[in-house]
């Protein structure tokens, strides 16, 4: 059940009823210790039979067999109770085998990115494996950090993240890893600590964000390490009458369809038609191409701007699916750039569905490129 | 003793990324070989404390007025002490200091100055000749002074892997342009017959090996290495392996030379 912390939900359920977890241990038959483990996050270990045990037997102490689905109602969040039959919520419960807490995990991205990772939290003793050295009195972790570049993550297990990098270290592959892992499993977060440098955590914690202010975070940082090439680039915003001959035809093909993507999906004539949102004012990538080979996982789910490389292009393209949007209208951009004395030439066409807030575009190489 | 680990008092986050990582990699090396005999690197900065440990072991080493707290304050800016711990106990040790050259080192030295400081009249001791070239060139620059290097008995396999410690630690926090020491002839020199003052390039890692630094009756060479030479030497594979030479020549750097046993 993702998105629903369900220990909190406990914990706020047992409070409101005032039952100590001592006597939510002696209810589910488990030791206190293992349930105040579990209510410090220490443990994910609790399962939802034991819910289930500690529901029937508030039910049972108070002798209102209604409370029992009252309980589980607040802790599973069901928030429209009278369309669950009962029979639906045990089956749901029972379904579960193990609460969808994060496992606690730790993991380090090395300067070119590669991640090693382990089951457990013990991030110092991570490093000291991945050195190959013996354990000492040193910070290992900031070290990693401060001189190896290295990035290290840790998830306890009630999805608190915690992130230990020194900004001006830590290499844009390992920057970019970890906005890969955090864009992958950013469900079981809840909050992220981002340490710049780890040499005292008590100290040294800043505030903590959420998963995707982190992603924003990491993406501003790459940008900054990303050395950019050299690059020209001459945009001319053009009429769509002036569209190259069988792509004006696609075009009112699109434009017949109910939206902008189908129309597309259905011409098939493009051979390549991303799918952004425009999310806050920035294009965030839906959807890829298959079609330039772009390997899918580092574009789609992101902003447009966060593009570790081509930051000029991105910028590019940013302006252009916005600028569309806001006038509700297929744009065309004819681009001219130079990349090592060579000129290209490319054509990009945007087409806006404003209800949706989705622009589908399109970008194309022209067959005439002067050398 | 006031020390802290080496991997905590390495810095090396002013120099380029690759630069940095490579010499971070080597020392967790070193640090991982010293620990494989039971040694523990940390690093102090106080003068005074090193002269207790000279005192232990006075029986092997005379403290050198450049490591005198008597003549010199001592800084984390400007001194690292680089001690091999034993069971808590300091049985190994090395050396260096940044040390900037208002006159060229020759003077320096010739003047007493370099030696007992400025601050006091120097101790009546005997006269101080240079005749090595280097120590005439060098002037208006910082240099590592190295040295100070010394162990207990039944530790020497210590010193060669904490000398290169002190290399790394000198180029990773400090900014100079010659890493500077001295060693008596004879033990610059042996170590290997067919390659003059091997164990000055071998063992110390330093580029040359000149004639002379007389004090007194005590004659010394002169060791130097450009900082290039040995951020060189520190990115070269074989740098923490301690069965490798430190220095390498030129025609052989990937094979590196294995040091007689």
């Amino acid at each position: 059940m993702p998105g629903v912390d369900l220990v909190s939900n406990l914990r706020a359920a047992l409070e409101r009823r005032r039952i100590t977890f001592k006597a939510a241990a002696r209810m589910c038959g488990r030791s206190p210790d293992t349930i105040q483990r579990i209510f410090q996050g220490r443990t994910a270990k609790l399962d939802a039979q034991d819910i289930l045990a500690i529901a029937s037997a508030v039910a049972e102490e108070r002798s209102d067999p209604t409370e029992r689905d009252r309980f589980l109602f607040e802790v599973f969040e069901i928030g429209n109770k009278t369309s669950i039959q009962h029979a639906d919520l045990d089956r749901r419960i029972v379904r579960l085998e193990r609460l969808s807490l994060p496992q606690p995990t730790c993991l380090w991205f090395d300067e070119s990115g590669v991640a090693t990772r382990h089951p457990r939290t013990d991030l110092a003793g991570l490093a000291y494996e991945i050195l190959k050295m013996r354990p000492g009195r040193e910070d290992i972790v900031a070290f990693a950090c401060r001189n190896l570049g290295y990035v290290g993550l840790s998830l306890d297990a009630v999805g608190t993240l915690r992130l230990y990098y020194e900004p001006n270290a830590a290499s844009r592959q390992a920057l970019t890893a970890v906005r890969d892992w955090l864009l992958e499993h950013s469900d079981g977060v809840r909050r992220v600590l981002r340490n710049r440098s780890a040499i005292n955590e008590a100290v040294d914690l800043p505030e903590s964000e959420t998963p995707s202010d982190t992603i924003a975070a990491l993406g501003r940082r790459i940008l900054a390490a990303t050395p950019l090439p050299p690059s020209e680039w001459l945009v001319e915003r053009r009429r769509i009458d002036e569209m190259p001959d069988p792509l004006r035809d696609t075009l009112r093909l699109a434009h017949a369809g109910s939206s902008p993507m189908t129309g597309l999906a259905a011409a098939n004539k493009l051979r390549a038609a991303h799918v952004y949102a425009v999310i806050d004012g920035e294009a965030v990538s839906l959807q890829m191409s298959s079609a330039h080979d772009l390997p899918t996982k580092h574009y789609v789910g992101r902003r447009v701007l966060d593009r570790p490389t081509d930051r000029d292009y991105a910028a590019l393209v940013d302006r252009h699916l916005t600028e569309s949007l806001r006038e509700n209208s297929a744009t065309l951009y004819k681009l001219s750039l130079r990349i090592g004395g060579n000129r290209r030439n490319y054509w990009r066409l945007a087409l806006p569905d404003r209800d949706s807030g989705i622009v589908v575009s399109a970008p194309w190489e022209t067959p005439e490129n002067p050398r | 003793m006031k020390s802290i680990p080496f991997l905590d008092a390495f810095s090396a986050d002013a120099l380029p990324a690759q630069l940095r990582r490579t010499l971070s990699m080597k020392a967790v090396r070193l640090v991982a070989a010293l620990r494989e005999v039971g040694l523990e690197p940390e690093v102090g900065s106080s003068l005074a404390e090193y002269a207790i440990y000279a005192k232990e072991n006075s029986q092997k080493m005379s403290l050198s007025p450049v490591f005198d707290d008597a003549y010199h304050g001592g800084s984390a800016a400007d001194t690292m002490m680089l001690y091999g711990l034993r069971n808590g106990r300091a049985v190994a040790s090395c050396g260096a200091r940044l040390i900037w050259l208002d006159t060229s080192l020759a003077d320096a030295m010739e003047s007493q100055r370099f030696w007992f400081g400025e601050d006091r009249p120097p101790p009546n001791c005997e006269a101080c000749v240079v005749t090595a070239p280097s120590a005439r060139a060098l002037e208006h620059v910082h240099i590592a002074w190295v040295g100070a290097g010394s162990n207990f008995s039944g530790e020497k396999g210590a010193i060669l892997p904490m000398i290169r410690l002190v290399n790394l630690y000198a180029l990773a926090n400090w900014r100079w342009t010659t890493c500077v020491g001295i060693a008596e002839p004879e033990i610059a020199y042996v170590e290997n017959r067919e390659r003059p003052f091997s164990r000055a390039h071998d063992i110390y890692g330093f580029a040359s090996a000149e004639a002379d630094i007389r004090r007194g009756k005590r004659r010394f060479m002169l060791l130097t290495s450009p900082r290039r030479y040995l951020e060189t030497c520190a990115m070269l594979p074989g740098y923490a392996e301690v069965e490798l030479a430190a220095s390498l020549p030129a025609d052989r750097p990937e094979e590196g030379i294995r040091r007689p046993a």
